[in-house]
């Protein structure tokens, strides 16, 4: 039987939704309150959070998938459990699509795209392959070298004479009006929303007790990491640059300089980038072979991580036609036709019937 | 149960004769004991001391003789010669009855001394061994400036004693194994009782009970036999010379396991980490050490990564070095014909080549080999504009870093993975080089070693483990040391 410490949960929370958040400059459109934007996205994100998690407790050992046959009987609850695996391998796919952007861009440009695809996807499936509790294991190794650089970065930032305080001045200077715009629906959702997919591990903690103070703090620390980022990236490139540029942090990385010895280290960003991409796609990737296995009741994984992963590389490679498409789907379109409803809506409902249920005392 | 001992002398002596013709070395030894009592006395020449057998076995059957009658004469009908003679007559420690056949040849090929007298169903067997052996040694494979320098050697019974001395408790339990239906090679299980987990022991037991096999020669066979992934480069079992690191390992609730005819005994189970230590980190100071252990560490990954990230660099992302380093590396690139990984594996393969040369060769012609690699690699070939000076002194580096490895067997592992990530740098840049890593990575994430998993104490975290991986604390802060691994 799986079991998980409360700091492997901790870590691959934090990095599952530092995800790619980090390297498109999260809440752009706010212009320089976007640090703002950000920590308030988190405090509202925490509480959808708590949501899923007072859900979780009302149906102790249950995960995601399980609940909603549970409240709505099987002809109701095992379709709307379906949508979940179906979403999260969506999700996987975008992430894929975030590489396929990515990587020509700044590493390889001649590379054929499903060469680069395709060797990811394959360690993704023997990182699957490997079971629930070795990727709970990479991200307690990985948190603390990803937190090292970005301190490391923090710091070479600070001392570069390029961060420009006038630049997060006036504060809220054209009000809250875009500020919330960015927090609602895109901030909370795409961040903190799709934590809704760790409903599906959340079974496998130790101390169910820590639940959800470990939930708290990794919001928080996710929270404060990109606001200080997002504030990073405004002081010393200014409010037009992090704007316009689709991948500001990248830029912000390009002024780094050591003694002038070691520059461009964009190279070595995009690595620890790709990294948590590679950490986000697989959990989005274990998330949906679980809920497939726990719906179909196979009893071998291997069956599923085949299906998941070929089809994440066909829907990765072909959803979208160029970037602006990509960013354009993600910002506009995901969010109201898909994560609403399933991140906010549905749960809502679950939450109120087995809160009437509990009341009641019929549970089914 | 097979055949055992008829009683009749003729006939077994017979049997013993045709169980052990065409062999040059048994010595079978007839004497009467007294009257009418034939004896014979079969034994391995070699295997036996023979002033041993001379002194106490044949001197007091032969010399003692009015003792035994008198001895004889004291029992009524249903005396037991045997049982007089081993426990009044034969000054030997460890003796013992057996009349099974089988038991009996096993125990002469095993070098022990065959007594057998007339009339009696039952043979006597003394333990006289007394085989040429090496004489305890310097560990030639893992050297240390402080420190025991005493190691293993070939006899089990030395390497017991090596390990006695320095855990004087009873405590301390010695299992005895045979194994391999051809060698019958003895085995012992070591461990501290109370202080290694039962659980393991069993485990232990159960893996190495499921053996099949004709011969042990060497423990690489029991190591394989008994690890838990053989579709791994890295070692789960670590192998060692030295008592000292057995004796600390035994400290630490691990399990031992000495094999008969071989120098390097097991240790179980092991972590990635614990395979980064050596046992003179905890005779030196504790800042030093912890110094060294760092310096290991990133020697380590460098001698993993190093030349596929020079391949990769100047293949894919010239733009990450600086101009001056660029415009030197590419003015003494010029005249290479080759692309850079073709230039890299070239010279990793003369460097490996050398070093397994070096290895192989009959130690006289020693000098020729370091002659030929100096100056094929270090001269000839950067003048001849096959390499380029710049990737000789990566290939150096790389082969200096791949030095540190303390566990031979682990060094072995990173030299042989250096050379996918090589070919992932030279396809796919520092892309194929994190691909690789995260493979790596992953793979070791999965591996455990008797249950304990491989990067354990990092990966699944336990703080308290930390004070002895990453640092080395000083001895007051480590008394408690990690008994329970992998916790």
């Amino acid at each position: 039987m799986v079991r998980v410490s409360g700091y492997q949960l901790f870590a691959t929370t934090v990095l599952f939704q530092l995800g790619t958040t980090v390297i498109f400059g999260f809440a752009s459109p706010a212009g320089r309150d976007a640090w703002i934007a950000m920590l308030l996205s988190a405090f509202i994100g925490m509480f959808m959070i708590l949501g899923y998690i007072a859900l979780m407790n009302m149906m102790p050992g249950l995960s995601l998938v399980e609940w909603f046959p549970k409240q709505f009987g099987p002809w109701l609850g095992i379709p709307i459990a379906w949508f979940y695996p179906l979403l999260f391998i969506y999700d996987a796919g975008r992430g894929i699509s975030d590489l396929k952007e990515l990587v020509p861009l700044t590493l390889l440009p001649g590379t054929p795209t499903w060469v680069i695809l395709g060797s990811m996807m394959l360690v993704i499936m023997y990182f699957l392959s490997s079971g629930v509790e070795v990727i709970f294991r990479f991200a307690g190794l990985l948190f603390p070298i990803i937190f090292f650089l970005f301190v490391a970065e923090i710091l070479l930032l600070l001392g570069s004479r390029n961060v420009h305080f006038d630049n997060l001045q006036p504060l809220l200077g054209e009000g809250w009006g875009r500020v919330w715009k960015t927090v609602w629906p895109f901030g909370i959702l795409q961040t903190f929303g799709e934590t809704i997919e760790f409903a599906m591990l959340w079974s496998f903690l130790r101390k169910p007790g820590q639940l959800a103070g470990i939930n708290i703090i990794a919001v928080l620390v996710t929270g404060v990491t990109i606001a200080v980022f997002d504030m990073l990236a405004i002081m010393v490139l200014g409010e037009g640059v992090f704007q316009r540029n689709i991948y500001p942090l990248l830029v912000l990385l390009r002024q780094l300089s050591i003694s002038d010895f070691l520059d461009n280290l964009d190279a070595l960003g995009v690595m620890y980038f790709m990294t948590t991409i590679f950490l986000k796609i697989s959990l989005h990737l274990m998330t949906a072979v679980l809920a497939i296995q726990k719906l179909t009741s196979a009893k071998s994984l291997r069956l599923p991580i085949l299906i998941v992963t070929v089809t994440t590389l066909w829907i990765g490679s072909n959803m979208a036609r160029n970037v602006t498409d990509h960013i354009f789907v993600g910002t506009r379109i995901l969010p109201y036709n898909l994560w609403i409803p399933l991140f906010i809506v549905i749960p809502a409902i679950l939450l109120m019937v087995a809160w009437i249920r509990k009341k009641a005392g019929t549970a089914l | 149960m097979g055949p055992t001992l008829s009683g009749n002398f003729e006939a077994d002596l017979a049997f013993f004769r045709e169980s052990f013709d065409r062999s040059s070395d048994i010595v079978f030894k007839e004497l009467l004991v007294c009257d009418g009592y034939r004896g014979i006395i079969i034994f391995i020449d070699g295997l036996v001391d023979v002033s041993l057998v001379d002194m106490h076995i044949i001197t007091p059957l032969l010399h003692g003789r009015s003792q035994l009658e008198l001895k004889l004469n004291e029992q009524v009908k249903h005396h037991n010669v045997q049982a007089i003679l081993q426990k009044s007559i034969v000054s030997a420690c460890q003796s013992k009855l057996e009349s099974e056949m089988h038991t009996i040849v096993s125990a002469i090929t095993n070098g022990d001394t065959i007594l057998i007298l007339e009339s009696s169903s039952e043979a006597l067997i003394f333990d006289m061994k007394g085989r040429e052996a090496r004489a305890v040694e310097e560990a030639a494979s893992e050297p240390t400036i402080r420190g025991p320098r005493e190691g293993f050697t070939e006899k089990l019974r030395t390497n017991t004693s090596l390990l006695r001395t320095r855990l004087k408790t009873n405590k301390l339990k010695m299992e005895p194994l045979t194994i391999g239906d051809v060698s019958n090679t003895d085995i012992v299980i070591v461990y501290l009782d109370g202080v290694a987990k039962t659980e393991l022991i069993d485990e232990v037991r159960t893996r190495l009970g499921r053996i099949k096999i004709d011969a042990i020669l060497e423990s690489g066979y029991i190591e394989e036999l008994i690890e838990d992934n053989t579709y791994s480069p890295f070692p789960q079992v670590l192998s060692t010379e030295r008592p000292d690191r057995v004796a600390a390992a035994l400290l630490e609730g691990k399990v031992s396991l000495l094999i008969d005819n071989t120098p390097f005994a097991l240790v179980l189970p092991i972590t990635f980490l614990g395979l980064m230590q050596s046992p003179e980190d905890y005779y030196q100071r504790y800042m030093i050490s912890t110094a060294t252990r760092w310096l290991r560490y990133w020697l380590a990954f460098i001698a993993l990564t190093f030349p596929s990230l020079y391949i990769a660099v100047t293949t894919f992302h010239q733009e990450m070095v600086p101009t001056n380093l660029l415009l030197s590396i590419a003015s003494s690139r010029e005249a290479v014909p080759f692309p850079a990984i073709i230039e890299a594996l070239l010279m990793e393969i003369t460097f490996e080549g050398l070093r397994e040369a070096g290895i192989r060769m009959p130690r006289p012609v020693g000098q020729a080999v370091s002659i030929v690699g100096a100056l094929v690699i270090g001269q000839a070939a950067v003048q001849a504009g096959i390499v380029s000076a710049i990737l000789v002194i990566i290939v150096s580096f790389t082969g200096i870093a791949s030095f540190i490895f303390p566990s031979y067997s682990l060094g072995i592992a990173a030299r042989l993975l250096r050379f996918p990530l090589m070919f992932l740098a030279g396809t796919l840049g520092l892309y194929g080089i994190l691909l690789g890593l995260l493979v790596i990575c992953i793979h070791l994430l999965r591996l455990r070693s008797f249950g304990v998993p491989y990067l354990s104490p990092v990966a699944p975290l336990s703080l308290n483990n930390l004070k002895d991986t990453l640092f080395r604390v000083p001895w007051r802060n480590l008394i408690h040391r990690r008994r329970g691994i992998g916790e």
